[in-house]
C-alpha cells in the first residue's frame, strides 16, 4: 500500500477493483480498512464487543458490501464509509438480538445508509442542529452519569450499559447468556430496578431523565 | 413503539460511555475518524480466515458455540450449498437459511449449550 501517494489514490484503486468485480479487492479492503474498523468497533462498543466479535462483524460487513457492489456508487460514499455503516448496523443487531437472530436478518444497505444519515434529524447537506449544551454542561452531565452508574449494583450497571450501546433494550435471554448464564427473568427485574435507581440518582444530581 | 424515556436514558448513558468522536454522523466524519484511529495490522492468518468467512468457505460461528458442533451438524452437501450461494455473492435463500438455523439449534442442544432460556 506504500506505493500510493495518498489515501484517496488507494481508495480509488480499491474502488476500481470493486467496480470490475476483482475479488483481490477483498484482501485490499481487509488489510487496509479492517484494522481501523476493528479498532473503531471496540471503541464504539466498549465492553460489549470483543475482538472475535469485531472480526465476525467486519467479515459479515465486507461480504454484504460485496453482494451490494453492483449498486455501489462512489459519488454517494466512500467504500470505508459504507463498510462503517453496515458494520455499525450489524453490531447493533448482534448486541440487541444475538448472533443467531442477527444472521437471519436481511440487510438493506441503502436503507441503513439513509437511516444513519437521518439520525438525529441530520442528513447530508442539512445544517447541523444547534447544540443546546455547552461543552462544560455536557461534561458535567457525563460526570453525573458516570457517578450514578458507579453507584449501581454491577449487574444493573452492565444491563444499562449493554442497552445503551445497543441503542435498544437487549433481548433479556440473549443478554443473560452473554453475561454468563443469568436467567432472562433476572435480567428483566434488574433492568427495571436499575433504571429506577439510575433516574433517582440522576435526579439527586439535578437531572430529570423521565 | 419507541419509548422516549428509554431512548433518552440510553442516549445519555451512551454519551457518557463513548466519546463523540467514535459516533460519526457523516461520511466526512467517518473518513476523518478512520484516518486518525490507526489500528494494528491484521496478520496473514487473520486475513485468510476472514476471506474464508466472506466467501462462505468457513462458517462464522457464535463465540459461545463450538466450531466442532457446527461442523458435525452440516453434511458435505449442505456445506457445498452454503458455499455456492455465498461465493455467488447472493443472499442465502430463506429455506437454506432456515435449515442452517435449525442445524445450529440442534448442534447447540447436542452440545448442551442451550442459550439460557
Amino acid at each position: 500500500m506504500d506505493r500510493f501517494a495518498s489515501e484517496q489514490e488507494l481508495q480509488d484503486y480499491i474502488a476500481l477493483k470493486v467496480f470490475d468485480g476483482d475479488e483481490s479487492a477483498l484482501t485490499d479492503i481487509l488489510e487496509h480498512y479492517g484494522p481501523r474498523l476493528e479498532k473503531w468497533l471496540l471503541k464504539a462498543f466498549p465492553g460489549a464487543l470483543r475482538v472475535e466479535d469485531a472480526e465476525e462483524i467486519i467479515s459479515d460487513a465486507v461480504r454484504r458490501f460485496w453482494s451490494y457492489r453492483k449498486k455501489y456508487s462512489d459519488t454517494k460514499a466512500s467504500i470505508r464509509c459504507l463498510l462503517h455503516v453496515i458494520a455499525r448496523r450489524r453490531a447493533l443487531d448482534v448486541l440487541s438480538q444475538g448472533w443467531q437472530r442477527a444472521r437471519g436478518l436481511e440487510v438493506d444497505v441503502e436503507k441503513d445508509f439513509m437511516d444513519w444519515q437521518y439520525m438525529e434529524n441530520r442528513h447530508v447537506g442539512a445544517p447541523n442542529p444547534p447544540d443546546e449544551k455547552t461543552p462544560e454542561s455536557q461534561e458535567r452531565l457525563r460526570l453525573a452519569v458516570r457517578e450514578t452508574m458507579a453507584e449501581l449494583p454491577e449487574l444493573q450497571r452492565k444491563i444499562l450499559e449493554h442497552d445503551a450501546l445497543a441503542e435498544d433494550e437487549v433481548d433479556a435471554s440473549e443478554l443473560g447468556r452473554r453475561l454468563g448464564g443469568i436467567p432472562g427473568g433476572t435480567i428483566r427485574t434488574n433492568r427495571s430496578r436499575g433504571k429506577d435507581a439510575f433516574r433517582k440518582g440522576m435526579k439527586k444530581r439535578g437531572y430529570d431523565c423521565q | 413503539m419507541p419509548n422516549e424515556s428509554v431512548d433518552k436514558t440510553n442516549s445519555i448513558i451512551r454519551d457518557a460511555l463513548v466519546d463523540k468522536g467514535y459516533r460519526p454522523r457523516t461520511c466526512k466524519d467517518v473518513d476523518a475518524m478512520l484516518d486518525s484511529i490507526g489500528g494494528d495490522n491484521f496478520d496473514e492468518d487473520k486475513v485468510a480466515r476472514m476471506l474464508r468467512k466472506i466467501r462462505g468457505e468457513e462458517i462464522a460461528v457464535d463465540w459461545t458455540e463450538s466450531a466442532d458442533e457446527i461442523s458435525h451438524a452440516l453434511s458435505a452437501e449442505e456445506r457445498q450449498l452454503l458455499v455456492f450461494y455465498r461465493t455467488k455473492g447472493q443472499e442465502i435463500p430463506p429455506e437454506v437459511q432456515a435449515k442452517l438455523e435449525e442445524m445450529r439449534r440442534r448442534a447447540r442442544e447436542k452440545g448442551g449449550t442451550a442459550d439460557g432460556k
